[in-house]
């Protein structure tokens, strides 16, 4: 081949470009890398971006990939000098770099690193938790810096954010959330020396209105998040003559003592705003609802656990009827009538959430599917008292939608058969949907080819025969949970394993399923990236081991429950991507395998465990796990019945 | 719509009559007629071959002004680009994307770039090597190295 063409560059070339087409599984660019010689000199100059695993592998493939634009260190814990030897092989190549989470880095290290890479635009360093104010110090001589993650770096006070406020001047991006001893004089500096600002993150910092005036000073501020933060109030908020017109989304979740009499100062000249989240807010009455008439632009609002009364959703009908973007997850007061009535206003709707608005019935269904037409989105969570007929309504009008999530209502087939002609539905969520017998799925595997997530946790009618007509149907599956779909078994994930794009695979607690079927989905779906097992007890090491020879991009597995023996668990430190395990109980595991185990998979970063064998473990393992950046979650099984039920209501 | 017609020059100096709208769909193309780098008998394209650059204008003229409205078209459209690519051998697949690379074409690019990708896709290394005839040139000892380095160093 290589003589056929006019050149070796020629050929290199046309190798250089098929690899930009080479990217859905990481793993089709290192057997790229194996053919030869020249393959694998093309491969490494193509690498912009890279995720280093093993601190002890790092120096090797620094020297092989050369060209590195983005570093990822998140999941390779590294020191100080490492990160020097990082800093002078990418010099000026290097542009970004996610240090979160690294705990052994120190201000001489991160010295280091801005003086070698002029070039850094993006530093992260969220959960550095040990970085103090000499860290910021070395990170102010970042010149070039754009964009600055700090979330929880709690040691790093205003004296540090001064520094960073006074050498970084081209940030146009800078994260403080959980930066508790950051306050008001930091942000003031920030939003005084900072003047490209476009995206601010202040959420949980003990400010108060003082810095507000200069934050909204900034010219080009757009997005402004001030989740939780209890110190905001309404005081002097009348001092802001007017809001910054460039801002376009405004984050005031949580902020429990702004009320409704300062919003309008936060709001008033805001032009350019089109997203306002007010989650758990101050409740939505007339008068908030009238202060959002003079935002022209305002296209998505986030409501969600606020008290609401009809005056205020009426008032939001007539002030703003271009909004595209609804949610009132949570909202008491929602009632029928003032739903409808915004939904006869709200033409222009293309997402509704209206999850666990408990007083609503058909009749908001009839209003909102037949005047909210163009609707995308449309997700009813826990709606307990719309009836079962009214689903079908939903697929006889909502023909663009793309999500619904009906988790936990009263759907049944027939309503499903309908919803099933809405041919360009990619996400749909029926789980603790009882009613479902299955007849419906194969209506939805006919007919919504681009269906990607499917969630069917307990939904425990569902057969094999239904989850086949998906696997048929729905060639593009990436998700789906079968959890407690109790009458499924491996033929189910047989059918599955066709569909080859399928990345997270849930079926705790389906006690027909065994290895034979989980053989069949690690062959079939290569990408396969969660698998929760849990409650299989019929899984056992030959399913493992099938994983850890086929499943190379498996990073998330819970086997609690299972028939895995300590032979089994060991094999699984063959799955070299594999992050999280998750194991509350295993009948075959003796604690010594289980050690042995978790020092073998290397790439771990959390580990699940029952809290029982906290007393078992040695205290050496455990800093042993947690020097390497592993964390332990123990977890306590008498919660773990509600802990499911609230996982899934709660998403 | 303008019928304009351009001539392209091989590198073997063959000469391609094409409409412009067919030959600007090419940036690069579009580039000489912009910069008016036109010799007597056309636009000189100098490192595409006459094999290559019938292929390419095939191409460049099922797809001009072709914006399918509807999902038959579409569909013919494709069905169209596979039939294309099937009839290529994989040396004029590995010219038709430097072709495409240097006329700037991107649905070309994409489209042959894409087909070996995926056929890489599918292979393991030791038939990706059978299907290029590439003789493995890494020792044992290299191979294996590098088999680990993949699996352990980095995602």
């Amino acid at each position: 081949m290589v003589n056929t063409l006019k050149s070796t560059d020629d050929f290199e070339l046309a190798l250089f470009l098929i690899l930009e087409y080479l990217d859905d599984n990481p793993f089709d660019k290192k057997s790229f890398s194996l053919v030869c010689k020249t393959f694998h000199k093309v491969e490494s100059r193509h690498r912009k971006v890279l995720r280093p695993l093993r601190p002890k592998l790092l120096i090797n493939i620094i020297n092989r990939y050369p060209y590195v634009m983005h570093l990822n260190l998140s999941s390779c814990p590294i020191t100080d000098d490492s990160l020097d030897v990082i800093s002078n092989a990418y010099m000026s190549c290097l542009c970004s770099i996610d240090l979160s989470r690294s705990r052994f880095l120190s201000h001489t290290g991160l010295s280091n690193l801005v003086v070698n890479c002029q070039n850094l635009v993006e530093i992260d360093l969220s959960d550095a938790t040990k970085l103090t104010d000499l860290g910021a110090l070395a990170i102010s001589k970042a010149s070039n810096l754009e964009k600055l993650w700090l979330a929880a770096c709690k040691l790093i006070t205003d004296v540090g954010i001064g520094y960073i406020a006074d050498g970084c001047r081209k940030l146009k991006l800078i994260d403080l959330r959980w930066c508790l001893d950051v306050g008001d004089l930091g942000v003031g500096l920030i939003a005084v020396k900072c003047k490209e600002i476009r995206s601010l993150d202040l959420s949980y910092l003990n400010i108060t209105n003082k810095c507000l005036p200069s934050i909204f000073q900034l010219k080009y501020l757009e997005d402004l998040t001030f989740e939780g933060c209890l110190s905001i109030d309404d005081d002097d908020l009348e001092t802001l003559k007017r809001g910054r017109k460039s801002i376009k989304t405004l984050n005031l979740t949580n902020c429990e003592n702004a009320s409704l009499r300062g919003l309008p100062f936060l709001t008033s000249g805001a032009a350019c705003l089109s997203y306002l989240n007010l989650t758990n807010g101050f409740g939505v009455t007339e008068a908030l609802a009238s202060s959002l008439r003079n935002l022209p632009n305002l296209q998505s609002i986030k409501l969600n656990g606020n008290d609401v009364d009809h005056s205020g959703l009426e008032a939001i009908g007539n002030c703003c009827i271009l909004l595209r973007k609804l949610s009132l997850n949570k909202c008491r007061g929602v009632t029928d009538e003032g739903l409808s009535f915004l939904a006869m206003k709200l033409k222009e709707l293309r997402k509704l959430n209206i999850s666990r608005c408990r007083k609503i019935t058909e009749i908001s269904v009839d209003n909102v599917t037949k005047s909210c037409t163009f609707l995308t989105s449309l997700k009813m969570k826990s709606c307990y008292l719309i009836s079962k007929e009214a689903f079908t309504l939903i697929g006889e009008r909502c023909h663009h939608l793309k999500k619904l999530d009906l988790t936990d209502t009263e759907v049944d087939d027939a309503g499903l058969m309908s919803i099933a002609s809405c041919a360009e539905l990619s996400v749909l969520r029926l789980a603790i949907c009882y009613n479902l017998r299955g007849s419906g799925l194969i209506q939805v595997g006919k007919f919504c080819q681009k269906l990607i997530e499917l969630n069917l946790y307990r939904a425990m009618g569902i057969k094999d025969l239904n989850v086949a007509a998906i696997a048929s149907g729905c060639p593009r599956l990436e998700m789906i949970n079968l959890g407690y779909c109790k009458k499924i078994t491996n033929m189910s994930l047989v059918s599955l394993s066709k569909c080859s794009r399928l990345r997270v695979v849930e079926i705790q607690g389906c006690p027909s399923i065994s290895s034979t079927g989980i053989v069949s989905i690690s062959i079939g779906c290569k990408l396969l990236n969660e698998l929760d097992v849990k409650k299989c007890h019929m899984f056992n090491d030959i399913g493992l081991l099938s994983l850890t020879k086929f499943s190379r991009n498996l990073k998330e597995i819970n086997l609690s429950y299972c028939s895995i023996t300590d032979v089994g668990l060991l094999a699984l430190a063959k799955i070299t991507s594999l992050r999280s395990i998750t194991i509350l109980h295993l009948r075959g595991l003796s604690t010594r395998g289980f050690i042995v185990a978790l020092l073998a998979c290397g790439g771990l970063r959390t580990v699940k465990v029952h809290e029982l064998f906290k007393s078992l473990f040695p205290q050496s393992f455990l800093e042993r796990m947690e020097s390497r950046g592993c964390f332990f979650n123990w977890q306590n099984k008498s919660f773990q019945a509600c802990f499911w039920r609230q996982m899934i209501l709660s998403n | 719509m303008s019928t304009k017609k351009i001539t392209l020059l091989s590198s073997d100096r063959e000469q391609f009559i094409v409409d412009e709208v067919v030959a600007i769909q090419s940036e690069t193309i579009k580039n000489l007629i912009e910069d008016t780098v036109v010799d007597e008998d056309g636009i000189p394209l100098p490192v595409v071959h006459s094999r290559i650059l019938a292929q390419v204008t095939e191409y460049l003229k099922k797809h001009a002004n072709y914006k399918p409205d509807n999902d038959a078209a579409k569909e013919e459209l494709k069905n169209w680009d596979v039939n294309f690519l099937s009839k290529l051998d994989n040396k004029t697949l590995f010219d038709l994307i430097l072709a495409a690379n240097y006329l700037d074409i991107k649905g070309l690019l994409d489209l042959t770039c894409q087909a070996v990708a995926d056929l890489m896709k599918e292979m393991s290394v030791e038939e990706v090597r059978k299907l290029f005839n590439i003789e493995n040139d890494f020792t044992p000892e290299e191979e294996e190295a590098l088999r680990k380095e993949n699996q352990w160093a980095f995602d």
